[in-house]
């Protein structure tokens, strides 16, 4: 009975794992880039200030109020985000009312120099913010469907995970064990490791990823409570987050209240939190309400919320107190998204999320390592191999690519925000094609290679092409910026230590293909 | 703070590692003995608590608790790293 069990345990992990393994290592890659989406978003607009000095929260509030009164008079919202130690610049945002036929107004955003309260210049690009958001809009797809296809992989990848649990035997004996060298045994061994070590993660990284789309996947559910369509999901979110402080313009004009004592009292009943940003709904009206937020505490997205009247500045309400729901559903959100992260936990956050994506790409690997011997030659043992080196190898390549075109593409040029992903996706389509016209162990050692250059060589383009190089930010200590540059080299390290370890091995591989060639041969 | 909830959780991993007999052989070289096995494994248990209390002590209970899974996934791998490499006796084969 056990046996049977685990056996059908086994080929369900086996094809879960592998039909959506490729856009599991997508998802995880993109999502563990997503954990630094700031500093990435720093670093692709190197026009930007680098992070010398932090300016007091009033100052920030007047200067980027200042700026909305011009830019977006009679906004439904204005936003404004204090500098702080991940974002030392100072962001407006603006949502101007709905049309009469309830689509969205339009939006904008501008970053602000804190000294001059002008607007900052940098080049249009996607950012950090653009490849995070792959990781769960896809790119080139719609919205609604990038997220259901995103969902089915993320169940698989549950699937995977539990089964994968059920099959590993000797879970705790083998807890440390790694044996290099030794062909398919290693890459079970890492791919074993890396799942067993990052458990706790990789459980809670897909069940919460999962929940987050859950009004979707399970949209029957809202519908039969608060009808369907659009309307239905509106209807559901207001009520859980009770979102009764949100009135529409009356018509009649008033000044928003000087912001220097609201804030200031603010300030004094968040005690040693710090203020991150405020939200001022119908500015200029006489129902303007002034939303001031602290930084996010927890993992439960817990930030102390204070709520004042936008005309008299008088307190009408401090945080709201959600249901038991709201707060689980905010809770594994927040551990998801890490946002509340210091600069240790978000790297430790980074380690758990490579370790993810390579556990996808050593189970990806282990696949053909098993079937080598018995199917090679097959037509659908090829389609993998091609897409295992095409992504294990070729998707990093792309993104690096991503980022060399950041630098290359002139600031001006028309488009380039979107040109920077084109870059990215052309060049891991050229990769996915490259295995298919190489011999396998030649296009593993050529892709990881060149994902060696890609990457160890990006802060050269940097220094070459921008002033906000090692050289630079180092001598200031703009830790973010240099850190990029340095996790780069890093990863250029890295490659070239597979690199070298492939082309070493690339005799044993030569011999197992010859041998199977002439098993073959004597069996014809 | 910081530092010593990681450097619990090393000792911790290293103490349990070493309490299976493949790696105590591959660090000793010579067998494990149930009595050295028992305290061992009290060690490590002992040494991983001693790590989530540090870690509540540095970012509290809501932070603290996430905070120890990430030292634990980065400690067991150094720990696993450290006895793939471990250096062997020259006369012994590979």
């Amino acid at each position: 009975m056990k046996g049977a069990f685990r056996q059908s345990m086994g080929w369900l992990h086996t094809w879960a794992g592998l039909v959506v393994g490729w856009v599991l290592f997508f998802v995880f890659l993109t999502g563990t880039a997503g954990y630094f989406d700031t500093e990435i978003d720093r670093w692709m607009q190197p026009e930007r200030p680098l992070a010398q000095y932090v300016l007091p929260f009033d100052q920030a509030a007047a200067i980027g109020v200042e700026r909305l009164r011009v830019t977006a008079p009679g906004a439904e919202r204005w936003f404004v985000g204090f500098p702080y130690y991940r974002s030392p610049d100072l962001r407006v945002f603006w949502q101007m009312p709905a049309g009469p036929d309830g689509k969205r107004g339009p939006r904008g955003n501008e970053t602000l120099d804190p000294g001059t309260g002008e607007q900052i210049k940098f080049r249009d690009t996607g950012g950090g913010q653009l490849l995070y958001r792959m990781h769960y809009d896809l790119h080139y797809l719609p919205e609604r469907a990038a997220w259901w296809i995103v969902g089915v992989c993320t169940m698989l990848m549950f699937v995977a995970i539990i089964s994968g649990i059920v099959v590993h035997r000797r879970i705790f004996a083998d807890f440390f064990t790694f044996r290099p060298r030794k062909g398919q045994r290693s890459w079970l061994d890492a791919h074993n490791v890396l799942s067993v070590l990052a458990l706790p993660f990789h459980i809670m990284i897909t069940w919460s990823g999962l929940i987050f789309f859950a009004y979707i996947y399970m949209s029957p559910v809202i519908w039969a409570n608060y009808g369907m369509g659009d309307k239905g999901e509106r209807a559901f979110f207001d009520e859980a987050f009770g979102r009764e402080d949100r009135l529409s313009r009356s018509g009649t004009a008033a000044p928003v209240v000087p912001l220097g004592p609201v804030l200031q009292e603010a300030q004094a009943r968040m005690g040693t939190v710090p203020l991150l940003s405020m939200n001022i709904w119908n500015p200029g009206d006489a129902n303007a309400r002034i939303f001031v937020y602290g930084s996010t505490l927890t993992p439960s997205r817990g930030r102390i919320e204070i709520v004042f009247h936008g005309v008299t500045g008088d307190l009408l309400r401090v945080s709201d107190s959600h249901s038991a729901p709201v707060i689980f559903w905010q809770t594994l959100l927040g551990l998801h998204e890490g946002l509340f992260a210091g600069p240790v936990l978000r790297w430790l956050y980074f380690l758990s999320g490579l370790m993810g994506t390579a556990m996808c790409g050593a189970g990806l690997v282990l696949w053909t390592a098993k079937r080598r011997a018995k199917i090679g030659e097959t037509f659908g043992f090829r389609l993998v191999e091609v897409l295992n080196i095409g992504t294990v190898a070729g998707l990093p390549v792309a993104i690096a690519a991503y980022f060399w075109a950041n630098r290359l593409i002139p600031a001006g040029f028309e488009g380039r925000a979107a040109w920077e992903a084109h870059v990215m996706f052309i060049t891991w389509g050229l990769l996915l094609l490259h295995p298919a016209i190489r011999p396998a162990a030649r296009a593993w050692s050529e892709q990881l290679w060149l994902a060696a250059l890609a990457c160890g060589l990006l802060p050269l383009v940097n220094a070459l092409t921008t002033d906000r190089h090692l050289g630079v930010t180092l001598t200031h200590g703009d830790w973010e910026l240099a850190g990029f540059d340095l996790v780069m080299l890093a990863f250029g390290v890295g490659f070239a230590v597979v690199a070298r370890y492939v082309v070493r091995r690339q005799p044993r591989l030569a011999a197992v293909q010859s041998n199977f060639e002439a098993v073959r041969q004597a069996g014809e | 703070m910081s530092s010593l909830a990681f450097g619990l959780a090393l000792a911790g991993f290293a103490a349990l590692a070493l309490a299976m007999h493949r790696h105590y052989r591959q660090v000793w070289h010579r067998a494990l003995r149930t009595g050295t096995q028992v305290i061992l494994r009290i060690a490590g248990a002992v040494l991983l608590t001693g790590s989530f209390a540090a870690s509540i002590a540095d970012a509290g209970w809501a932070i603290g608790p996430v905070l120890w899974l990430g030292w634990l996934t980065a400690a067991a791998l150094i720990v696993a790293v450290a006895l793939t490499w471990w250096p062997q006796r020259a006369r012994r084969s590979a």
